[in-house]
């Protein structure tokens, strides 16, 4: 129905730096041995969470597409799923939680409040957690369907196959999707 | 109507059987197994499963009348949308993600249409309230619900990604209209 381009313009583009690089078969390994055994992070704070339940319960169950293990320790985590309204208070210790977080790792906003503040447009929320964070995945919604969820992860799992390793290790430029931690004045 | 007290005789004393604990475990472990192989056998042969997973991206559930998905908006027949451009959905609108922008038709006789029909899928919390005020049919909610992205921009719809035809969104108009009182075609 809807025809978006944008993320298509995003996974030809990351194919056309991997095909400027020295693309390597270890590369493309790496890429599928990542995106199938990814630890995840919930960062639950409001009634998304209920959703972030039901997807990872039985009936729609995210342990088939190998993102399964809930790590309740940042160190361990590969995927930061940011789960409900994030307020300026919170905003600190998810930006800590993130810096904890051992590379590669990739972040999901889950929920219209995490996307861009969703219903709550005042003083107390952030809108979008892109504006502390760099986000990989956006799955709007009020909360988002199972389906959304995992169709989101489907897509970020097709981001991380394409993903090549740089030289320096580092696996996103730092300085230019990184932006300061905004804080109410 | 008061409630019922029901009493339920629990069965406190074990069998036999049930000290024995070995044929218990037996017992349940041969349940396990029987779903196993009536689950390999539905996968393998694309028979009836007994399992509980939705297989997401191969199959779906099919959503209620009643569900709200995103809102798109419904067409006519020569493809320009039903929208009159009346600004009640923008108005009711309780996130703001819905801007429009109207514009005049001067062949029809100076009728209203939207020139921009822009609405912030990343903001929008699925209320409905868009569709409840709208007087025209003209905003629907769909059963769209994969709106995910890799950048805000994306989520942010325009009028020509919303048009759909109304023999999409059928089962949902007709839920409308007979949720509403309303007519079969709006005037």
């Amino acid at each position: 129905m809807a025809d978006r381009v944008s993320e298509k313009q995003v996974i030809e583009l990351l194919r056309q730096g991997a095909d400027s690089f020295q693309t390597t078969r270890v590369e493309s390994l790496l890429g599928w041995a990542r995106k199938y055994s990814m630890f995840l992070y919930p960062f639950v704070t409001a009634c998304c969470g209920m959703e972030f339940m039901s997807t990872a319960g039985p009936r729609y169950d995210i342990d088939r597409f190998g993102c399964a293990l809930p790590r309740f320790s940042p160190r361990q985590a590969d995927l930061l799923m940011v789960v409900g309204t994030i307020t300026h208070r919170q905003a600190p210790i998810l930006k800590t939680v993130y810096d904890q977080m051992a590379e590669p790792k990739w972040v999901m906003a889950f929920g219209a409040c995490t996307c861009s503040g969703g219903p709550y447009d005042n003083y107390a929320t952030v809108q979008g957690i892109d504006t502390i964070l760099p986000v990989d995945v956006y799955v709007p919604g009020c909360p988002p369907r199972p389906e959304a969820v995992l169709d989101g992860l489907i897509k970020l799992q097709q981001r991380i196959q394409l993903e090549r390793v740089p030289a320096d290790g580092r696996h996103r430029e730092v300085e230019e999707r990184e932006t300061p931690l905004s804080t109410p004045s | 109507m008061p409630g019922q007290v029901i009493r339920v005789e629990r069965k406190e004393k074990l069998g036999w059987l049930e000290r024995l604990y070995v044929p218990l475990l037996v017992q349940g472990l041969v349940i396990t197994a029987r779903h196993f192989f009536r689950n390999l056998r539905g996968f393998v042969t694309g028979r009836k499963r007994s399992d509980f997973v939705v297989q997401y991206p191969e199959e779906r559930v099919d959503y209620p009348d009643a569900f709200r998905g995103m809102p798109v908006l419904v067409a006519l027949a020569d493809g320009r949308p039903r929208c009159v451009a009346c600004g009640l959905c923008e108005f009711a609108c309780p996130t703001d993600c819905i801007h429009i922008v109207s514009g005049e038709l001067p062949e029809a006789g100076s009728e209203r249409y939207p020139e921009i029909f822009d609405i912030d899928m990343s903001r929008c919390m699925f209320c409905g309230l868009c569709e409840e005020a709208c007087p025209e049919e003209a905003i629907v909610m769909s059963r769209a619900v994969e709106i995910s992205g890799f950048d805000r921009a994306s989520m942010h719809f325009k009028k020509e990604q919303l048009l759909v035809s109304p023999e999409l969104v059928k089962r949902r108009l007709s839920f409308l209209r007979s949720e509403y009182d309303r007519e079969d075609e709006p005037a």
